[in-house]
């Protein structure tokens, strides 16, 4: 991962700001003297450098343009007559209009109870798929989502049993911007998601606790309540792209684990059979308060691990954990598997140098997939 | 099986959420194909990243997914064309690094006169390869935080065929 | 002078909106239609329409002009006068060339941004450039427009390089950040400066541009000090004694209370927990600073090993108190 070396006009600082007064450079200004606008602006190429090759038109994409789409810019607009309008739009998979229909969608919505109710019912009644996804995506963006009645539901209609599972799944999913979620509510999910029988609603309520649990915890710092259920459906979830889904969530929220979150996730890195589920166990307990104990967790689980990749994530998020003061951990790592060794004394040189900053860190390996645990392929079909 | 309205609507987020988060961004098909793999192989083993078939080995263009303007650092490990697979650290990589550890890459594609580092809007970056480990030619999407995949940013599915005019996902 | 709105684009519109406005009545049908540049145009310039559907035209423009002949936009960019018309052309040729390898139409919008007599259409034709890759195909454009008389072209310029480098690069490019910096040395606006400095990310910085940031020290504005010093902060570890040293000597002269909080945020960002002795120290010197070193203290007690974790949790205890 070396650094960018490109760059015709990168020019020493000192020296440019020398010549730029030396000589004038900016010409910002001398064009007020012209009377003439069309005349104003020149183009000497020179000045910006040659261009570069054209993409083709296949690579470049097809965008359309419909007659008729100012339909649903009319005041007063139903939601009614906005059904009827958008079917043709929906059909022709264009992204730009698709984009357009649920931000006008979510504008009409707006606050409004009654409205967001009433797409909901389109959800409950439609055959047409395109078009309740695209409610349930205004819907999930629209200020109403947050009043309790509308969320209440929403959730309803997520453990509808009447209801397919795809169509339960994206019902759950536009719950993923509730500002936080109640026990009960989660509680729901968290039943959702460990169900066999839920499909996809189930993986989709797991990933919609994740998001929640986001949620809140940047606006309050309240994690614990989700963090606690995620690390039930990850271990007792069915389905294994369930128990992945759950254990993916704490990374992207980036949650601090109190002592007994670690003790939780700890248990998942040492009992899971599932290389995945145990590298990502790794990734949450890099930010375990609890440091000391930590490293002596991913010391152990080192030395019983069989998995170079889950070893290659014990040994990266030792130093996420601690910093430097994993480095005598991670040198005995890299006696223990020689693999490791070329690593172990990255991370030193890296350290010495005085970076502290494990994001800094990370940018300055020479590769940042040393085993190809990223870059593992099976088979195509 | 997550079907294709299922995960399209589900994680579309609306331009209002994008326009405030700086590292959100749509994922288009980086060339016309079929999905064929997604979280796992037809084997049951972890794959946790989106492969998309489709055109041919070598001359098909393969593009930056992420809609914006985004810096790409372009690797490359093999300079001639390959189609099936020359081992393992053989790959090449097209990558834009985030914030905080996250990172998008793309495996596999044939080097190119457009294989190279610069910032551009869903750009070629080669044609389509099996540069790497691979099996066949194809182009692999990827998403990652300090090394650890994430699988909640696609809404694809496999046998869904795919066009670069269409959002696949979206890294939020 | 303001290119005629299409007559029939118009009527159309208004026919559709009429109909429409019954909340009902008969299905209308919309169909495919081939783009026309002009017609998009005329929707845009009649002004009205939900936020969604402004956000819609600027989007297909985008996209449909990778498509259109180039010189067709850029004749009609050239001969537009409405500011927010300029923004919009402009953005779509920029985009063009983002999505095209060419950077033609990027340079007709940097040479409105440079030289068009009005300020309105040059910054205009400045936010048209933002989030593409002008800062890296236009050399030393950005070094002149943050010294452009009009402050609206200068807040647009800084605008437009905090926001690239925080959303093309992420931070992580050198060369992007060192324009940051030029610019920010380059300007005589103090506050433009200290936005710019303040809002990139200096984790890649050359050695040059980080003697430009202590050089900004000097400055006769507290904001700007206060800045750099941050900035300082974020310089690569190669440049960390130079910018230690660089802050403890102007915490020496600078009694500005803001500026010593942010040699403070510096100090702990240079050296996380490595820094606590020289916070202790910090403390005892400038006991109005008690409250925001404490805070930083325990935050760096909890042992993260990056910055935006710190920060994070130092915010959260602030707000608790």
């Amino acid at each position: 991962m070396g650094t960018n070396t490109r760059w015709y006009g990168a020019i020493a600082l000192g020296a440019l700001i020398a010549v730029a007064a030396a000589t004038g450079i900016c010409t910002a200004g001398a064009a007020r003297d012209r009377e003439d606008r069309t005349t104003a602006v020149t183009r000497p190429a020179a000045r910006f450098g040659a261009a570069s090759p054209r993409a083709t038109d296949e690579e470049a994409g097809t965008p359309a343009c419909w007659a008729g789409v100012e339909e649903l810019e009319a005041p007063g607009l139903s939601l009614a007559h906005f059904r009827d309008v958008v079917a043709p739009l929906l059909a022709s998979g264009d992204p730009l209009v698709r984009a357009y229909l649920e931000e006008r969608l979510t504008e009409l919505v707006g606050a409004d109870q009654g409205r967001a109710l009433e797409l909901l019912g389109w959800v409950k009644d439609a055959a047409d798929e395109p078009l309740v996804a695209l409610a349930l995506a205004a819907l999930e963006q629209s200020e109403a989502v947050q009043a309790p009645d509308v969320a209440a539901a929403l959730l309803a209609l997520g453990q509808d049993d009447a209801i397919s599972s795809d169509r339960r799944a994206l019902v759950i999913a536009a719950l993923e911007t509730q500002h936080r979620l109640s026990p009960a509510a989660a509680g729901d999910l968290a039943a959702l998601a460990v169900d066999p029988g839920s499909g996809d609603a189930g993986w989709m309520a797991a990933r919609t606790l994740g998001r929640v649990m986001h949620e809140d915890f940047q606006r309050t710092g309240t994690v614990a309540p989700y963090l606690d259920r995620l690390v039930d459906i990850g271990q007792n979830a069915a389905a294994p792209n369930v128990r992945v889904a759950a254990l993916e969530m704490p990374m992207v929220a980036e949650v601090l684990l109190d002592r007994r979150s670690a003790r939780r996730q700890a248990a998942i890195l040492t009992a899971d059979p599932d290389p995945l589920v145990r590298e990502l166990a790794a990734h949450n307990l890099s930010l375990a308060a609890d440091k000391d104990r930590v490293l002596s967790v991913y010391a152990r689980a080192f030395d019983a691990e069989s998995d170079l990749c889950v070893r290659w994530a014990l040994f990266r998020f030792a130093a996420r954990a601690v910093g430097a003061r994993a480095l005598p951990v991670m040198a005995r790592m890299a006696e223990r598997d020689r693999r490791f060794g070329d690593l172990y004394q990255q991370f030193a040189d890296i350290y010495a140098s005085g970076v502290v900053d494990f994001e800094r860190v990370w940018l300055s390996l020479p590769s940042d997939d040393p085993f190809a645990c990223l870059a593992r392929e099976e088979e195509d079909s | 099986m997550k079907s294709t309205y299922v995960l399209w609507a589900a994680t579309a987020a609306s331009i209002l959420v994008l326009s405030v988060d700086a590292d959100a961004h749509y994922v288009r098909a980086p060339l016309n194909g079929k999905v064929t793999a997604t979280k796992y192989y037809s084997s049951g083993a972890f794959h946790g990243a989106v492969d998309i078939a489709g055109g041919t080995c070598g001359s098909t263009g393969v593009n930056t997914a992420m809609e914006g303007t985004l810096w790409w650092s372009v690797t490359i490990r093999t300079t001639y064309k390959v189609c099936y697979g020359n081992g393992d650290w053989h790959h090449n990589e097209v990558k834009h690094t985030f914030s905080s550890g996250w990172a998008f890459r793309q495996y596999h594609f044939n080097k190119s006169g457009y294989s190279y580092s610069r910032s551009c809007d869903r750009c070629t970056i080669g044609t389509l390869g099996g540069t790497g480990l691979a099996t066949g030619p194809h182009a692999h999407l990827q998403y990652d935080k300090y090394g650890t995949k994430n699988t909640t940013w696609w809404w694809v599915s496999k046998g869904q065929y795919v066009y670069t005019t269409q959002r696949i996902g979206y890294t939020p | 002078m303001k290119s005629a709105p299409g007559i029939a684009s118009l009527a159309l519109a208004m026919l559709a909106l009429s109909a429409a406005a019954s909340g009902g009545g008969s299905a209308v049908s919309v169909r495919r239609v081939d783009c026309s540049l002009p017609a998009l145009v005329a929707r845009a310039r009649s002004g009205s329409g939900s936020a969604a559907y402004r956000h819609y035209l600027a989007a297909q423009l985008r996209e449909l002009a990778a498509t259109w002949p180039e010189q067709e936009l850029i004749d009609l960019f050239d001969a537009e006068s409405d500011p927010e018309l300029v923004e919009l052309l402009g953005a779509a040729l920029a985009g063009a060339s983002d999505r095209e390898l060419d950077a033609s139409g990027l340079h007709a919008v940097a040479n409105r941004a440079e030289e068009d007599p009005d300020p309105a259409l040059r910054a205009a034709a400045v936010r048209a450039l933002r989030r593409t890759t002008a800062l890296e195909n236009t050399q030393d454009l950005y070094t002149c427009l943050v010294q452009d008389p009009s402050p609206e072209v200068r807040q647009e310029a800084a605008t437009n390089l905090v926001e690239d480098n925080r959303l093309i690069y992420s931070g992580h490019d050198g060369p992007a950040a060192d324009a940051a910096v030029a610019a920010a040395v380059a300007t005589d606006d103090p506050e433009i400066a200290a936005q710019i400095v303040a809002g990139i990310s200096t984790e890649a910085v050359s050695a040059p541009s980080a003697s430009g940031l202590v050089g900004l020290l000097g400055s006769g504005e507290p904001r700007l000090r206060a800045a750099a010093a941050g900035a300082l902060g974020g310089v690569p570890a190669s440049e960390r004694d130079a910018a230690r040293a660089a802050l403890l000597e102007l915490f020496d002269r600078d009694t500005d209370l803001e500026v010593r909080e942010a040699i403070v945020e510096a100090v702990v960002r240079l050296d996380f927990a490595g820094a606590r002795p020289l916070l202790a120290r910090l403390r005892v010197a400038d006991p109005r600073l008690a409250g925001e070193i404490d805070a930083w203290t325990a935050a760096l007690a909890l042992g993260l090993q990056e910055w935006s974790l710190i920060v994070r949790e130092k915010q959260r205890l602030t707000a608790k108190q």
